[in-house]
């Protein structure tokens, strides 16, 4: 990966774990005030932001494969 | 002053983010508006003033520095820069703007719910920038605040209500908001304790011609002459209690009818009123209406008296003596002995008091560093009686002692023996205190 690539990279992986977990404070303050409604809602942005983070980690590993960043587990399989 | 929702906009590209974000904050009590684009936020702030602004860097249309170069940050409130970008540029750039934090994505929730509090704890105060492009002198944080209120609420069709003692500058603070409106109109004062109760009608809403003996002509009464203006109603508590009724109808309807007529006009007028007494006790005196204050009170502003100005005093006779000196042509500067003085003083009357007694320094005083002294005679101090002596928080201990010695000597017809007596103190006590007194008096003038 170039570095510019890199670069735009880590801001978007920065950007999805950022919505993630901004998404799930909101749904522990939601479940904590009994508002399962809203909870579920930002469970599913949560879980939106979060399937983003799996695909950039994804992307990352084609990218750059043997580099060492991905686990044990997938380098072997 | 009345509250209001503190205001955030939130200027990320990242929906979900600034969804999340904005709903923990509309939690902690804020007004949430969004924008995902520069030229969202733009518009968002054209419009509005907001009281904190998060700030996304890497927006579609360009980039969150841009929105810092082209809107006016005095006048908008605090900047958080919140970025999944961070690079040594972007900081450098940051920290020459008022930026109160530069912030890493991914953020932790609880520092954004920390920043969110802090803005709300932290209240606006104006900058040295602001401060200059109002009329009212001063340094001090009672100021700051006041103009920082004044110029948020200028752009608004509130009605103000500026409360203060006299000589606190109270017209001074309805010019600035005037001026800060961006109103095309005329500023119009009047006096409403100062027009015989009789003629205050056709001063306010004007008459037609022949309404009452001596109308030989149309007049335009106040409220038409500020139409997109600003009219400033002072001592609003010593207008009669049936013209109050008008004004409240006037305010509820945007229009008036002139005394003798019959059509009614129509008077885009703002209007900000003042009152030197306590508007609560008015309204249980039955001076003023209940209903009308509630409509003159949207926003209401107390100006602080001098006494709590701090080094305000020692700035003011500065400027003071700087203005006689460009009328005089003379280059007369203020003693230093006389800064201790200065702000030792209950300044009764406040800046009108002050600036009374530097002109009457400047005027006898031959040397050019001129010494101010407080005029001796201090009437019309609220509150006190030949009897009875005023002290407020902040007064010096020697200044309360000094006040209640003299008082119960002028009581006494200057016979130090009862003095001391009343004041449960020996003879020796008083004469100590005069001669302090008295020392005090030739340190100034030295």
């Amino acid at each position: 990966m170039s570095a510019t690539g890199e670069h735009e990279w880590l801001h978007a992986l920065r950007n999805a774990t950022n919505a993630t977990i901004a998404s799930l404070a909101v749904v522990r303050r939601a479940l904590e005030q009994g508002d399962v409604q809203v909870a579920l809602t930002f469970v599913a942005h949560a879980e939106a932001a979060g399937e983003r983070c799996r695909l950039l980690l994804l992307e990352e590993r084609q990218v750059a494969p043997g580099d060492g960043r991905e686990s044990p587990g997938e380098s072997a399989a | 002053m009345s509250t209001r929702a503190f205001r955030l906009l939130i200027v990320d590209d990242d929906q979900t983010f600034a969804e999340a974000a904005g709903m923990l904050a509309g939690q902690e009590g804020f007004e949430v508006a969004r924008a995902g684009t520069l030229a969202q936020a733009h518009r968002l702030l054209r419009d509005r003033r907001f009281d904190l602004l998060a700030l996304d860097l890497q927006l579609p249309d360009g980039s969150g520095l841009e929105l810092l170069e082209h809107v006016d940050l005095a006048s908008q409130g605090k900047i958080i820069i919140v970025t999944g970008n961070p690079s040594i540029e972007t900081a450098m750039h940051a920290v020459s703007q008022p930026v109160v934090d530069y912030l890493v994505k991914p953020l932790r929730p609880d520092r954004w719910i920390e920043l969110l509090r802090s803005a709300q704890r932290t209240q606006p105060t104006a900058n040295d920038a602001q401060l200059m492009r109002t009329g009212l002198i001063g340094r001090s944080e009672p100021v700051r605040r006041i103009v920082a209120t004044l110029l948020r609420v200028a752009p608004t069709d509130a009605a103000v209500l500026v409360t203060g003692e006299s000589g606190t500058g109270k017209e001074l603070a309805a010019q600035t908001l005037h001026e800060a409106s961006g109103r095309k109109g005329a500023f119009v004062a009047l006096n409403c304790g100062a027009v015989p109760p009789d003629l205050l009608a056709s001063q306010l809403f004007g008459h037609e011609r022949g309404s009452f003996t001596g109308a030989s002509a149309r007049h335009i009464g106040v409220f038409e002459q500020a139409a997109h203006g600003t009219l400033f109603l002072d001592e609003i508590t010593e207008m009669p209690q049936h013209l109050q009724v008008y004004l409240l109808r006037a305010l509820e309807t945007g229009t008036i009818t002139r005394v003798g007529g019959d059509e009614a006009v129509a008077t885009p007028t703002r209007v900000v009123s003042a009152t030197n007494r306590d508007p609560l006790a008015a309204i249980a005196e039955g001076r003023l209406r209940e209903d009308l204050f509630y409509r003159l009170a949207d926003i209401s502003v107390h100006m602080p008296p001098l006494r709590e100005r701090g080094e305000d005093v020692v700035l003011l006779a500065r400027v003071f003596i700087d203005r006689l000196n460009a009328r005089y042509g003379q280059r007369k500067r203020l003693a230093h002995s006389s800064e201790r003085v200065l702000l030792r003083h209950f300044w009764p009357g406040n800046v009108r008091e002050l600036r009374s007694a530097v002109q009457r320094a400047y005027l006898l005083d031959n040397n050019d560093a001129i010494v101010v002294h407080p005029s001796a005679a201090q009437p019309g101090i609220l509150g006190e009686t030949e009897t009875s002596v005023v002290f407020s928080v902040g007064m010096t201990m020697a200044e309360v002692e000094r006040r209640m010695l003299l008082k119960t000597l002028a009581h006494y017809g200057n016979d130090k023996t009862a003095a001391a007596r009343a004041l449960g103190i020996s003879v020796r006590t008083v004469h100590n205190h005069l001669a302090r007194i008295a020392q005090d008096r030739d340190n100034v003038a030295a």
